[in-house]
């Protein structure tokens, strides 16, 4: 056995994606699995008739513009990958059917924010001012911690962040309430909990606040030709740099030596490759169940055993013989539901989300035409008691006309009669695209216990097995594009810096060329 | 000061306790399988990665058709057959000489008989020149074990896109996916109304008609008429599938058309449509199979077509090369020197064989380039639908047993 590679990427998602390219761009032999025939996983799109479809992103946070960049904008950047990027200033529109409902949309910009807000709640001005001065107090602690290399003076903690404290412990819906905003407001603040997947009143509100303050500074970016583009993008400089991607590659097997540390994997049940390194895109489950028992510690076994998946989701994708003009829609993102709180929003599913990708990007489908596409959450444990292989079909395409006609009544405008082409992906799809267990799109569940900040303070425990990192939506920061590209990104980072000494040597180099 | 003053800042020293609390609480037991979530059985028995089937009985629809019923291998492993939807495809893995190849072949079967008989009926016809069916017609008999893929395939019905009642435009023995549209109205399990215009040389030569008389006869939301070129005859119509027939038949504005025949027909009926004003909601054919002829179309550079070009094709580890001529799909050339690659539709549509060009020059039909916008940018393509214009280098995917 001798190492062909540095880095073996398990997964070419979003996480994988842009760890291969760091290391392959730094210098490290890399080889990145992919099951699919395409690079992406989440992120990629499909084609129905003379459409191409978005499967996934709704918007991407912390991009940034070419003046004022963001880390995802950055990072594209310095690894070489030009990105068409289209921008959206509107946050959001919502709209919340039934007694004390509302129809609101609010603007990007931190002042844009507040007037548009003050418009449908006012009265709130100082409070959101206060909000956005926690983030401040947050990111100046944050910006502490990582100068301590993440072991900060627990009294410097105390005494300058403690509102730092406060809102990486207690749930948004705490702080809301304690900040003074009535209910009314604190579900609108709350919108953006579904992208998280925990209500509010779970939420950890360091991280969801770190989120929406990311929407509300930098607006929503979108790529000009759909996810695809963005991973193509990553491919490319992962191939420029000698790194090696071989599609339909499944990994079947994880392999350890003695001592139980990770040394290669086995391909399509067929041949075997060795690395110093695997990196897994594939959620730790999968991991374990491609392992033999022994090779997955009790740790790590009892922390599986421990969480709960993120959620899954119904989609439904429609390609309208209209445009967006014709069939009346003004907004991006729609948010619907029925009832103002999210955890009743969550428990009966009464929220979805309705975008339309051609006010972003006009031309992205053919002129005369338009796109929408539906978001709802769904679990595996919502699936029909009866749902079997033969009336999915059936149960799919009720689901989503009950959706359609439902968008029909509260956006007054005609669907039905324009739909061209149409698809629906439920947790059967994602488990079927993604191989993830349930069809979980969020990795693990970022509930109560298990949320952001006590998984980073954790990270050193839970890793468990040498030699094996992982990326993407199931790692400490929870699902979404510009966290797995985070993670991935350090993930890379950190084995570098690793082989550091080995990068340097002269002789190594040429031997790589 | 705090903003936050009622809120306990200690809470977050305890933080990590309380994780460590939640995973020492937890069972160490190995986790589950995925096969474990519903929602995962339920892609398993869909999607299965392929099918091993034997060949449990033949039928001969006339001197040049046979019908091949195929049901689960239970010895090989497959327990029982994937369900499928009316309109959806195979693809039938082909050893001939040593060499792999793989066919796309419409289930003439219903669902129903699918999911309560456990068959799937393939029904091919032999013709002059091609590989596969000579193949199959000298090979395949009762009790032949035969590896498929999973039904593929969008040419589906859909009740929220499709109109009410669909016209069946049918060119020979592209009757397959309509006998199981057929039996799948018949037996319910769509809601809609189909007339088929289904054109032959002659009655006699009409594949599978009593069969569809049959269905026809029992529900009466299924009606036939014949399109005849060489016959004249009571009842039927006389000459090809054209505009003028597809203007008298499609009555009710909220009808869609389904096609399935021969090149030519497509050809032609891209053209007719955009002229009729029917709206391309209305239009659903873009099942082509495998296209051959690249220099009959106008914008292909004649100066090439007789030309033969290296090909260079690289897959995980090993690189190939080969020769290809102008006329031949990359794919063709591919398959024909031995290695395997993954392909399912062979007409551009599916995108199963997306490769990176990574030099060279291709040549595609354009009413078959279904790809990605990004993959134009970036110079990815579907091998089976791309005939080489230079010396091409291209890196396919791995192909999984
Ligand atoms: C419908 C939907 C909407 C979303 N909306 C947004 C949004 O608006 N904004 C946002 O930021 N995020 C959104 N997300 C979430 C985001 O897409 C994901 O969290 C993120 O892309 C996860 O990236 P990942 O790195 O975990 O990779 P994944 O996308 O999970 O990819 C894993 C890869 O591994 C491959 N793989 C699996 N098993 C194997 C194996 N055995 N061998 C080899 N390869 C294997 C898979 O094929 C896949 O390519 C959405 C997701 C979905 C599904
Ligand atoms: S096999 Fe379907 S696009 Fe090539």
């Amino acid at each position: 056995m001798h190492n062909q590679y540095d880095v073996i990427v398990v997964g070419a998602g979003n996480g994988g994606l842009t760890c291969a390219a760091t290391t392959a761009k730094a210098g490290l032999r890399t080889l990145v699995l992919e099951k699919h025939g395409l690079p992406g996983g989440c992120a990629s799109s499909f084609v129905r008739g003379r459409f191409e479809f978005e499967p996934s992103l709704h918007e991407l946070c912390a991009v940034g513009t070419p003046e004022n960049p963001k880390q995802v904008y950055k990072m594209f950047k310095e690894l070489g990958a030009e990105i068409n990027w289209c921008y959206e200033d509107n946050l959001f529109r919502a709209i919340c059917k039934g007694e004390n409902g509302y129809d609101v949309t609010l603007k990007a910009g931190r002042q844009a924010f507040i007037e548009s807000f003050e418009k449908y709640c006012p009265g709130n001005r100082e409070r959101l001012e206060k909000l956005f001065r926690l983030q401040d107090i947050d990111d100046k602690a944050v910006d502490y911690v990582m100068k301590k290399n993440g072991k900060p003076n627990l009294l410097t903690m105390a005494l300058k962040y403690g509102d730092f404290l406060r809102m990486g412990s207690h749930s948004v819906k705490e702080v809301l309430t304690e900040l003074g905003f009535d209910d009314k407001a604190i579900s609108i603040l709350s919108t953006y909990w579904c992208y998280l997947g925990v209500p509010a009143d779970e939420l950890n509100a360091f991280h969801y606040f770190n989120m929406m303050t990311g929407y509300i500074d930098d607006g929503a970016a979108m790529p000009r030709y759909r996810s695809h583009e963005l991973s193509l993008a990553l491919a490319k400089v992962i191939e420029e740099h000698g790194g090696k991607i071989w599609y339909n590659a499944e990994v079947t097997r994880f392999l350890y030596d003695e001592s139980g540390k990770a040394i290669g994997v086995q391909i399509n049940g067929q041949q075997t490759v060795y690395g110093r390194e695997i990196v897994s895109n594939l959620i730790p489950n999968r991991v374990a169940n491609l392992s033999n028992e022994e090779n997955v510690p009790q740790r790590t076994r009892k922390l599986m055993n421990a969480r709960r998946f993120g959620i899954s989701t119904l989609t439904i994708y429609l390609g309208l013989n209209c445009s967006r003009e014709e069939l009346g829609l003004n907004d991006y993102t729609v948010f619907i539901s029925k009832d103002p709180d999210s955890r009743k929003q969550y428990e009966t599913k009464g929220m979805y989300i309705v975008n339309c990708l051609n006010k972003v990007i006009e031309d992205s489908s053919p002129p005369g035409t338009c796109t929408l596409f539906f978001t709802a959450m769904l679990e595996d444990g919502d699936l029909p008691e009866d749902l079997d292989e033969y009336n999915y079909e059936k149960y799919k395409t009720d689901l989503a006309e009950k959706y359609i006609i439902d968008a029909e009544k509260v956006l007054g405008i005609k669907i039905r009669e324009r739909i061209e082409e149409i698809e629906a992906a439920t947790p059967v799809t994602m488990a079927r695209y993604l191989g993830t267990p349930a069809g979980t799109i969020y990795g693990y569940r970022l509930s109560e216990w298990d949320n952001l900040l006590a998984r980073t303070q954790s990270e050193d425990s839970d890793r468990t097995v040498e030699n094996l990192s992982y990326v993407g939506g199931h790692y400490i920061h929870g699902g979404g594009y510009s966290t797995a590209y985070d993670c991935g990104h350090t993930a890379a980072l950190r084995l570098i810096e690793k082989y550091r000494d080995q990068l340097n040597r002269p002789e190594e180099q040429e031997v790589r060329s | 000061m705090s903003y936050l003053k009622n809120l306990n800042k200690l809470k977050f020293t305890g933080m990590v306790k309380r994780r460590e609390e939640e995973i020492k609480k937890a069972s160490d037991i190995m986790i589950p399988d995925n096969i474990a979530y519903k929602a995962n059985r339920i892609a398993a028995a869909l999607h299965p990665a392929y099918q091993d089937l034997i060949i449990e009985k033949m039928v001969m629809e006339d001197e040049l058709t046979c019908s091949y019923y195929l049901i689960a291998d239970k010895q090989a492993g497959c327990q029982k057959i994937a369900y499928f939807q009316a309109g959806q495809y195979l693809n039938v893995e082909l050893n001939i000489e040593g060499h792999h190849f793989n066919r796309p072949y419409s289930i003439s079967s219903s669902p129903r008989q699918a999911k309560e008989e456990g068959y799937y009926r393939l029904s091919i016809s032999l013709m002059k020149g091609f590989i596969a069916p000579d193949y199959i017609w000298e090979n395949w008999k009762v009790g032949t074990r035969v590896r498929v893929s999973a039904p593929l395939g969008t040419s589906t019905y859909n009740r929220l896109r499709d109109g009410k009642k669909i016209l069946a435009l049918i060119g020979g023995n592209g009757v397959t996916p309509f006998v199981s549209l057929a039996h799948t109205i018949a037996d319910g399990d769509i809601d809609a109304e189909m007339l088929m215009l289904y054109g032959n040389k002659d009655l006699k030569s009409a594949l599978f008609r009593e069969e569809l008389q049959q269905l026809v006869d029992q529900c009466d939301k299924l009606k036939i008429v014949d399109v005849l070129e060489e016959e004249v005859r009571e009842g039927c119509e006389h000459g090809l599938i054209d505009a003028d027939l597809i203007r008298k038949y499609r009555c009710d504005d909220d009808t869609s058309l389904f096609v399935c025949g021969p090149q030519a027909m497509y050809d032609y009926l891209n053209e007719q449509l955009v002229k009729m004003d029917i709206p391309r909601k209305y239009w659903r054919l873009e099942i082509y199979g495998q296209y051959n002829e690249p220099s009959r179309l106008a914008d292909y550079p004649q100066e090439k077509k007789d030309e033969v070009y290296r090909l260079k094709v690289t897959q995980g580890e090993i690189t190939y090369e080969m020769a290809c001529p102008a006329g031949t799909s990359l794919m063709n050339a591919i398959e024909q020197s031995g290695i395997r690659i993954p392909v399912h539709c062979r007409c551009g549509y599916c995108g199963f064989c997306h490769s990176r060009l990574v030099s060279g020059e291709v040549f595609m039909p354009e009413f078959l380039d279904h790809r990605r916008q990004a993959d134009k940018i970036y110079g990815y393509i579907h091998p089976c639908i791309c005939f080489p214009l230079s010396d091409v280098e291209i890196e396919i995917p791995l192909y999984k047993n």
